[in-house]
């Protein structure tokens, strides 16, 4: 399995507007596993499509302590925000930053699983925090986006000039 | 210097006391002025970022003037390609026309450092999609959403200066003639794609130096909006509702194309209503105008109504780049309540066997096709009638124009008829 590779700030790649997946078949299932794979080798706790290329509403994410609890979204909506919480972000696609950023603390989440049956449940703390964040990226929106301009510029920067070291 | 003054305190109306930007002009606003207003406002976001990135600490709110300065003097440089240090005098100048001259070397030194990093920073590729396209981000959501293939197109369109584009009264002359009246005063001009009434500017021109506009030969009006008076074909004597007519140009282009029927031109809005009369005078036209509530209305039936309902305004942000601030994301809900309780009360004015346009200059589908099918789906009286124009999409219910870089607005038309009364028997 050729591993995915992780776009990563600012590819313009990043900005596009993911469109909704219109059926979970074998080849979405075999993408889930390649990101999943792609997310625990980093290691992170979420991926989105948007940040391998892909331009579905897609996510993978998994916030357990023993990397053994995975949970896919699948045309992810999100309602009812309430709440505040500010945590440091990070983001598999701006590596080595992580920036205060906040966000509701509670939001109710309907989606569908990989085997294409509708979800629907409550997400608190930690894990609305990476789903609203996850769900920004089919958004074409990154973390740094809720950063001053001035930061943002500085993770620019540094990332481009890693960027042009690696090429 | 007077134009970096008069573009402030136009923009501060804007953004400071939400005003819209064409009641915001003074008099004596010079071209220059009006071009680097309008293009501030185009490139909001953009400029925002810019010179936020130049200055050391964000400007505390009370110098949103100075911020906005700053915006006026970067749109300056980078986009109208002004000449740099001429421009950053002038700014630096109106500091003292805004009475903030301790400000000088702050907007001296902000522009000088934009200047030598602008290499740099006008680099935005990966930028926010806020930035990039110069939108709020709540509206590229929802545009995205609505036209994935189309975002981009529409997010290039809305920044762009439109067309100036005529409406001939074909009552006093036609247009082949007045291309002819045009091409004798050098003004460059183009028949219209979109519909037969319709003269497209090259570039826009005061409207006293249009041959007869005093005497009411021609409008201003976007392609996009004349099609209503083509779509709701009417015949003489009909009584026909224009519901939310002000200012009046699909009124007028009513009573334009056919002059025996019987137009009621309404709008709630007393203000707004004054110009509806303004342009009948002025095109030697006359009809009944109110000022009525649609439910206030008793007693009396039309055979064709037109709702231009009071809308986000999405599809001519092109021409009032001031929406992209002053609407915000909960006026959408708002906007789509009055829509349906608007369509709604045109309804129960329309006879039976009637037909009902419903227009509006949104993009959103929201206002449009979401509004129209849940109003055919609590009724059984409505037949869809078809739309057929040569540009835009055709949806399942109505049809929508997109607003198109050097053509049309964004518009959105559906076409009802309200079926006949069946008579027990037949």
């Amino acid at each position: 399995m050729v591993p995915l590779e992780i776009l990563e700030f600012p590819d313009p790649r990043l900005r596009t507007t993911a469109k909704p997946v219109k059926e979970v078949d074998g080849k979405l299932n075999k993408l889930i596993d390649r990101m999943l794979a792609a997310m625990y080798e980093a290691p992170g706790i979420g991926l989105a499509a948007t940040q391998v290329n892909v331009h579905q509403r897609m996510l993978v994410l998994d916030i357990s302590e023993n990397k053994d609890s995975p949970l896919i979204l699948i045309n992810p909506t999100l309602s009812d925000h309430e709440g505040e919480i500010e945590t440091a972000e990070g983001c598999l696609s701006v590596p080595g930053f992580y920036e205060p950023v906040i966000r509701s603390s509670r939001i109710h989440v309907d989606a569908i699983n990989r085997d294409g049956n509708a979800i629907s449940f409550d997400a608190e703390d930690q894990l609305a925090v990476c789903i609203q964040h996850e769900t920004d990226h089919l958004d074409g929106k990154l973390f740094v986006d809720y950063l001053s301009a001035t930061k943002r510029q500085m993770i620019r920067r540094k990332l481009q000039k890693l960027q042009k070291q690696r090429a | 210097m007077r134009e970096y003054q008069q573009a402030v305190s136009t923009l501060l109306k804007v953004v400071r006391n939400g005003q819209s930007l064409a009641s915001s002009f003074s008099q004596e606003v010079t071209p220059l002025a009006k071009q680097i207003t309008y293009g501030v406002l185009r490139e909001y976001y953009l400029l925002d970022y810019l010179s936020s990135s130049v200055l050391d600490r964000p400007l505390p709110s009370k110098h949103l003037d100075l911020k906005l300065l700053l915006f006026c003097g970067i749109y300056s440089i980078r986009t109208l390609k002004r000449p740099q240090h001429a421009s950053v005098d002038a700014v630096v100048d109106s500091t003292k026309a805004l009475r903030k001259p301790w400000s000088k070397s702050l907007v001296n030194a902000v522009l000088r450092n934009y200047i030598r990093r602008r290499n740099d920073l006008d680099d935005i590729s990966g930028e926010s999609i806020e930035i990039q396209t110069n939108h709020p981000e709540w509206l590229t959501t929802r545009i995205s959403r609505a036209w994935p293939d189309d975002a981009g197109q529409i997010f290039r369109a809305n920044n762009e200066q439109p067309p100036m584009v005529l409406r001939i009264n074909e009552l006093k002359t036609t247009r082949e003639n007045y291309l002819t009246l045009l091409a004798d005063d050098k003004v460059d001009a183009r028949a219209g794609s979109l519909v037969t009434s319709s003269v497209v500017l090259e570039s826009p021109c005061p409207v006293d130096r249009l041959p007869g506009f005093e005497d009411g030969w021609v409008s201003i009006q976007d392609e996009a909006s004349q099609l209503a008076a083509y779509l709701l074909k009417t015949c003489a004597e009909e009584n026909v509702l224009d519901a939310c007519a002000a200012p009046g140009g699909k009124a007028c282009h009513l009573l334009e194309m056919y002059p025996d029927i019987k137009l009621v031109a309404n709008d709630k809005d007393q203000v707004r209503l004054k110009a509806i009369n303004e342009n009948l005078i002025r095109l030697g036209l006359s009809c009944e105008v109110t000022c009525m509530d649609l439910v206030d209305i008793r007693n009396r039936k039309f055979d064709k109504i037109l709702i231009d309902a009071p809308c986000s305004a999405t599809g001519i942000i092109r021409r009032h780049p001031d929406i992209k601030l002053l609407r915000k994301n909960s006026d959408i809900d708002k906007l789509c309540a009055m829509q349906s309780r608007l369509i709604l009360a045109a309804w129960q004015l329309l006879d039976h066997g009637g037909e009902l346009l419903y227009s509006t200059c949104s993009v959103l589908p929201e206002e449009n096709e979401d509004i129209v099918s849940s109003f055919i789906l609590s009724r059984d009286d409505v037949e869809v009638l078809p739309i057929n124009v040569d540009a835009g999409i055709k949806l399942q219910i109505g049809h929508q124009l997109l607003p198109t870089s050097a053509a049309h607005d964004g518009f959105y038309y559906a076409h009802l008829r309200k079926l006949p009364l069946m008579r027990p028997g037949e």
